[in-house]
């Protein structure tokens, strides 16, 4: 009987590590149940003794509370801690030779420590309820709006006074010739754009691999700094910068002009002539040196050691190139990648606006630009709603594909 | 080592020097470590190599020294356009040197009615909602390494999770109308202030302070509060400022958000009214050179072109400046970044 409530008390105060701690007390726990029941009845006989006892043990409950409040507080650092187990075990030595009480007292104090325990936590929740109350309004509650597509929606009236049309839209979506072959159109121009992003997405890789072979830390700095100076202005000013440069009276039709080549004005904007190359290269234009960054922050985590070997082995510049900083960059490589894919119906439509024309619109309308004319422009709220719901839905089907993808080859997932 | 392999194998290709030598001995010697007595066919290599190095450094140097220049070429050529005589600059003359340097374009454009108000929407917005961003990434990234906090797990996915999946322009906007956040300044802070990845960036940050200056200032009675604006906030500035600046890009460039919420012409931000300056530089530039009245000087005069290329100027002359003095913090935040991936 005494073995067990040495063992009992001793495993109570061994608070070395958080994992110990519940594994001693879960069996604690058990035994401790046991044993108060069978304490309990023999000390019934005996109640005005413990009646004494019960006011020396209020006392001492106060201090152990006392005791175990610091101690819980300064459980992970090791000084405080060193300290406070030698005075706590010099204390529990001390503490009554009865069982009951030591029961008794274990079991109130770890009723106590719960309830704190639950009531800070609890307290640490409110502090960020104002930040959930913003998130619910602007990423869940939109979510609503998805309901518009079932509805023939009409601003003026709102939800109430509209008509329920069921799956109208998305019947007119596929079952409308004229409309089917825009939508058509759009999902191509999508696609076209989008699988054309995954494919220059080689090229920050390339670019900071190759910028890692000069010599020159200066030169590399300056390189990077004007190159990635194009992914901080905006879309607006990017279409600026192209009405400067190659518009009517722009830059390069003037030069043009001058030197004789051509009389009459090439234009470079306002024609439906390579609308997708124009799209890519202003897009590699503002984010490769954007790009690369992220490859060259890869590039200074691989081993020198790595390099150091390959060279001693005789491997030239371009096999170490080939064999070590590619595909030590894969990791990274396939994580952008994956990403892109998920994001493969999101091509964002601030590029696809500034730039959109009635000379090119057939080729610039992408996904997610179709929703904003046909929404805003075009006022038919309740279709752009549901192509904006089917573009969410099968965005999050490609992404959760893609991550289940990734975790199976390599090992981990991308969200 | 140069001169050395001259002396041995005079012109001779590699190919025929290794086929003169004895078989053995070549592959013998070939596989001899490094600091040993180099053999004729490792040195003609080298010697290859160096070559190779010559022209393989050039043609990345070039290559790197033209992208530089096209991606900078831009911003200087408006910039010596706009300070140019405006008549020259319409010819095409000024390419690489400012020729008539004057200010009235600046002086005219500032002058054009709702710049100024547009330049303050920009930068209330861009400050206000910096600040908000920053302080919400900070307190809720630290807020989310408190393993105490009740469902912790479950609220940082709850938060995380809003990355990937958004309702939509039009609900977007229908919500935004519902909560009386269309013509209202609020519209550029509020959707803001919680972003998913910064506190990502933040927690991942807050995670490598040792845990026992937190625990203590515990000890010492510290609040959660006071351990947030005492220890976290001082400690984690490197973190803060790469959230800073992606939210001082991103708010300063932001051009949707009142394309789509704001019809009031007292809230357009300096984005939006670029772009509306260039769709309409035409008549803005009638209407400045009427302002301007008899005084008829082509140097000065306005033309669609130059007002525009002013605008633009002026619009990004903040991320001009700002850019280099934080570009140092980029590379840290993105290597954070891109250990959760």
């Amino acid at each position: 009987m005494s073995d067990k409530i040495t063992s009992g008390t001793d495993a109570g105060f061994s608070i070395d590590t958080d994992s110990d701690k519940s594994v001693l007390q879960e069996l604690e726990l058990a035994t401790k149940k046991k044993e108060a029941k069978e304490f309990g009845e023999a000390l019934g006989e005996i109640g005005s003794f413990v009646r004494v006892q019960r006011e020396l043990e209020e006392k001492r409950r106060e201090q152990e509370r006392k005791e175990i409040m610091l101690l819980k507080q300064a459980a992970e650092e090791a000084k405080a801690l060193e300290v406070k187990k030698k005075s706590k075990k010099r204390h529990e030595r001390k503490s009554p030779t009865n069982p009951a009480e030591a029961v008794a007292l274990d079991e109130s104090t770890r009723e106590y420590n719960k309830k704190i325990a639950k009531k800070r936590s609890f307290k640490l929740f409110l502090y960020i309820v104002p930040f959930i109350i913003l998130t619910l309004c602007f990423s869940y509650f939109p979510l609503h709006g998805w309901i518009y597509a079932f509805f023939d929606y009409n601003p003026t009236l709102g939800i109430s006074g509209s008509e329920f049309v069921g799956l109208k839209w998305f019947k007119m979506l596929f079952g409308n010739e004229v409309q089917m072959k825009q939508m058509a159109q759009v999902l191509v121009n999508t696609f076209v754009m989008s699988t054309i992003g995954i494919i220059t997405s080689i090229l920050p890789m390339l670019f900071a691999v190759f910028l890692n072979e000069i010599k020159s830390e200066k030169f590399k700095n300056i390189v990077q700094t004007f190159t990635a100076l194009p992914n901080f202005i905006s879309w607006v000013m990017v279409y600026s910068i192209a009405f400067c440069l190659f518009s009517d009276s722009g830059m390069i039709n003037t030069l043009l002009n001058h030197l004789g080549i051509i009389t009459n004005p090439i234009k470079f904007l306002d024609s439906d002539k390579h609308t997708y190359l124009w799209m890519t290269l202003w897009s590699i234009w503002k984010g490769l040196g954007w790009g690369a960054i992220m490859y060259l922050a890869a590039i200074t985590t691989i081993s020198p050691e790595l390099y150091e070997a390959a060279r001693v082995e005789g491997g030239s510049r371009l096999q170490l190139i080939r064999y070590i900083t590619i595909p030590q960059l894969m990791p990274t490589f396939m994580v952008l990648l994956m990403m892109a894919i998920a994001n493969f119906l999101n091509n964002g439509m601030d590029q696809y606006y500034v730039f959109q024309n009635s000379f090119n619109k057939e080729h610039i309308q992408v996904l997610d630009l179709y929703v904003y004319n046909i929404g805003m422009t075009g006022g038919s709220l309740s279709l752009a709603s549901g192509i904006s719901m089917l573009k969410t839905i099968i965005s999050v089907v490609l992404l959760s594909l893609v991550n289940f993808v990734s975790k199976k080859t390599r090992g981990e997932s991308i969200i | 080592m140069e001169s050395n392999n001259k002396y041995r194998a005079p012109g001779s290709a590699g190919k025929v020097q290794a086929d003169k030598a004895p078989g053995k001995q070549v592959t013998t010697q070939s596989r001899r470590a490094p600091g040993s007595r180099p053999d004729l066919s490792i040195t003609k290599k080298k010697k290859k190599t160096k070559i190779f190095n010559t022209i393989f450094n050039g043609v990345i140097i070039a290559v790197f020294i033209i992208l530089a220049f096209v991606c900078a070429y831009p911003f200087y050529y408006m910039i010596i356009n706009t300070l140019s005589a405006n008549d020259l600059s319409a010819n095409g003359s000024v390419n690489f040197i400012p020729k008539g340097i004057h200010l009235n374009n600046y002086i005219d454009v500032l002058n054009i009615r709702g710049m100024g108000r547009a330049t303050v929407i920009s930068l209330l917005r861009t400050v206000i909602g910096t600040f908000c961003t920053v302080m919400a990434s900070a307190f809720l990234g630290y807020m989310f390494t408190q393993k105490r906090m009740w469902k912790r797990t479950f609220w940082y996915r709850f938060f995380v999770i809003t990355m990937y999946f958004n309702a939509g322009l039009i609900p977007m906007y229908i919500t935004m109308k519902n909560l009386h956040l269309t013509d209202n300044f609020l519209v550029y802070i509020l959707p803001a202030v919680v972003q998913p990845f910064n506190i990502i960036l933040v927690k991942t940050y807050v995670e490598s302070i040792p845990e026992s200056l937190q625990e203590a200032a515990a000890l010492e009675g510290a609040s959660t509060i006071k351990i947030f604006t005492g220890i976290i906030l001082p400690l984690s500035k490197p973190i803060l400022a790469t959230v800073a600046i992606f939210s001082v890009v991103a708010q300063w460039n932001a051009f949707q958000d009142t394309l789509l919420y704001i019809t009031d012409q007292g809230l357009y931000s300096l984005q939006y009214l670029l772009y509306t300056y260039i769709n309409q530089a035409s008549s803005l530039a009638s209407m400045v050179r009427n302002n301007n009245g008899a005084i008829v000087n082509a140097a000065t005069q306005q033309t669609p072109t130059s007002i525009r290329m002013t605008v633009s100027v002026i619009v990004v002359l903040p991320i001009l400046f700002v850019y280099p003095i934080f570009q140092r913090f980029f590379i840290k935040g993105i290597m954070i970044g891109s250990v959760k991936g």
